[in-house]
């Protein structure tokens, strides 16, 4: 180990480490864990889902997927703090929903901002993936 | 020990010379009584022979070895030949250059990896237009009881815009899409959506069988993020009746003589490609028309179009221009004018997505206005204003 540490130490001082740069991601994920709800999985985003917001979080957000259990019927995504969705994000809600439809789950979407929800509405997207104002009112159906 | 000799090769050989002249040669000198002149000749030899087969030995094989080694990579790389990575785990002054010749061929391999892959995106991407250029139409088209006028303004790099007119028997259908994504996928999902309703006009007269009929053929055949709004009006010129279908698109807009108003209405329906059977989330729907309404259909690259500070042109500022030019001008007037007030509005702004505007209004059989010349062109022009009605 130490040995490693040592190369990367030597590469370094001749080269950049490839993974330093500028980039900050413009989209940010909250998850919770199995058991902190009674039946679903909450995933709160905050930023933009975009292209290269969506680089930031896919890897996690497929993470929480596979992670959830048997138990567990519904991923919801907490849009309260999402400001902005292009169709690169429809695209990934798409998909998830697909996955999640295989195992016979399902995809929710709470609380989005009126210029969100308006892109889901107008797409069609929420006529496929149920919606509700609220978290409350959404822990209220099940 | 390790410390003081620490990462460097020469530093230990070195080192192991000078113990070995030390110890040894120091330890002969005094066993033979501190004089040189007493070591026998043999022994001196036998020492210093021992100590040169030792030291070339290890010089050879920890220093002019793996030297020779490298310096072979380098020299392949240098004229152009195939080289190989170099595998140490050393890290004294062999290691540091080896792994130094790792990074520099990584670096080089990486500059012109990325120098094909923009060479062959760039041929991608004129293989998309080229699929984008053939599918869309160059005229506005001729249909009895609507004078036509569409223009579209392709992205700097290629959106995801078509539009399409065809008439079959009494049906005359109008579309304008939106595909996600860029490039050739893109383009072929407007390919195949254009040849699929070109099909299905054929066989269907009603703008529903052709949506759910095209939807359940492309999704087969489409990756599972992509997607295309489209929103397809159908006019039936027999009976001067309009229908449309949604999927997803863009709002609807129809400006009201009687009024001077536009009226928004949402499309509905749901994109093509999001679910494989959307025969029960779309459908028909007519729109009442009077003799001067114009219905106007538009892409998002137009209301979300921006400017250098940032804002959008939205949808309230189109039916505001269209509200204003329809007074005075037809559709080639209000579409001409929109498309200035547009390109005012961004400026040198680069545009990321297509801009497409149609506008049809009816005007009775046997009344259409619009002559063949430059405003059929479908080609976005924000030159000089169109003729007064």
């Amino acid at each position: 180990m130490r040995f490693a540490a040592r190369k990367k130490t030597i590469l370094f001082y001749f080269f950049k480490n490839e993974t330093m740069n500028d980039y900050n991601s413009s989209l940010h994920i909250q998850a919770t864990k199995h058991g902190q709800h009674p039946n679903f999985r909450i995933i709160s985003f905050s930023g933009d889902m975009d292209q290269v917001g969506l680089q930031g979080i896919r890897d996690d957000v497929e993470k929480t997927e596979q992670d959830i259990q048997d138990d567990e019927k519904f991923l919801v995504f907490d849009f309260e703090k999402l400001n902005f969705i292009n169709s690169e994000g429809i695209g990934f809600l798409l998909k998830i929903q697909y996955r999640l439809l295989k195992h016979g789950k399902k995809l929710v979407v709470v609380a989005a901002l009126p210029n969100v929800k308006d892109v889901l509405d107008v797409v069609g997207l929420l006529k496929i993936v149920d919606y509700h104002d609220t978290m409350a009112a959404f822990a209220q159906t099940v | 020990m390790n410390i003081f000799l620490g990462r460097s090769i020469v530093r230990r050989v070195f080192v192991f010379f000078l113990l070995y002249a030390v110890v040894v040669l120091g330890g002969i000198f005094f066993w033979y009584g501190q004089s040189f002149e007493a070591v026998p000749f043999p022994v001196l030899a036998g020492a210093l022979a021992v100590f040169g087969v030792y030291f070339l030995g290890v010089f050879y094989h920890q220093i002019a070895r793996p030297l020779t080694r490298i310096l072979e990579q380098m020299k392949a790389l240098l004229t152009g030949k195939k080289y190989r990575r170099i595998y140490t785990t050393r890290m004294d002054e062999i290691g540091v250059i080896s792994h130094f010749f790792n990074e520099v061929t990584k670096s080089f391999e990486k500059v012109s990896m990325d120098i094909r892959e923009e060479k062959r995106m760039m041929s991608e991407l004129e293989i998309a237009a080229a699929l984008q250029r053939d599918i869309l139409p160059l005229k506005s088209p001729k249909i009895p009881g609507l004078d036509i006028v569409a223009k579209n303004r392709p992205a700097e790099e290629l959106g995801g815009d078509s539009f399409d007119f065809v008439t079959v028997g009494d049906n005359s259908y109008i579309y304008i899409g939106d595909v996600t994504g860029h490039g050739v996928p893109a383009a072929l999902v407007m390919t195949m959506v254009n040849t699929l309703i070109h099909t299905f006009v054929e066989i269907f007269d009603s703008a529903y069988e052709v949506v759910v009929n095209t939807n359940k053929q492309l999704k087969t055949r489409m990756k599972s993020t992509m997607f295309m709004t489209m929103l397809l009006l159908r006019w039936n010129a027999k009976e001067q009746k309009m229908f449309y279908v949604g999927s997803g698109h863009e709002h609807l807009v129809i400006y009201r003589k009687a009024t001077g108003k536009c009226e928004v209405q949402k499309s509905g329906g749901i994109a093509l490609g999001m679910v494989p059977d959307n025969h029960l989330l779309v459908k028909e729907e007519q729109v009442g028309l009077d003799v001067g309404d114009v219905v106007v259909l538009y892409s998002d690259g137009l209301t979300e179009g921006r400017n250098m500070g940032g804002q959008q042109y939205t949808l309230p500022r189109l039916t505001a221009a269209i509200e204003r030019y329809a007074v005075e001008y037809g559709p080639d007037g209000i579409v001409q004018h929109i498309a200035l007030d547009f390109s005012h509005f961004v400026q040198d702004q680069k545009q990321e997505d297509d801009v497409t505007l149609i506008a049809l209004q009816y005007v009775g059989v046997g009344k259409e206005k619009l002559k063949d010349g430059a405003d059929a062109s479908t080609q976005w022009t924000a030159e000089a204003a169109a003729p007064k009605k």
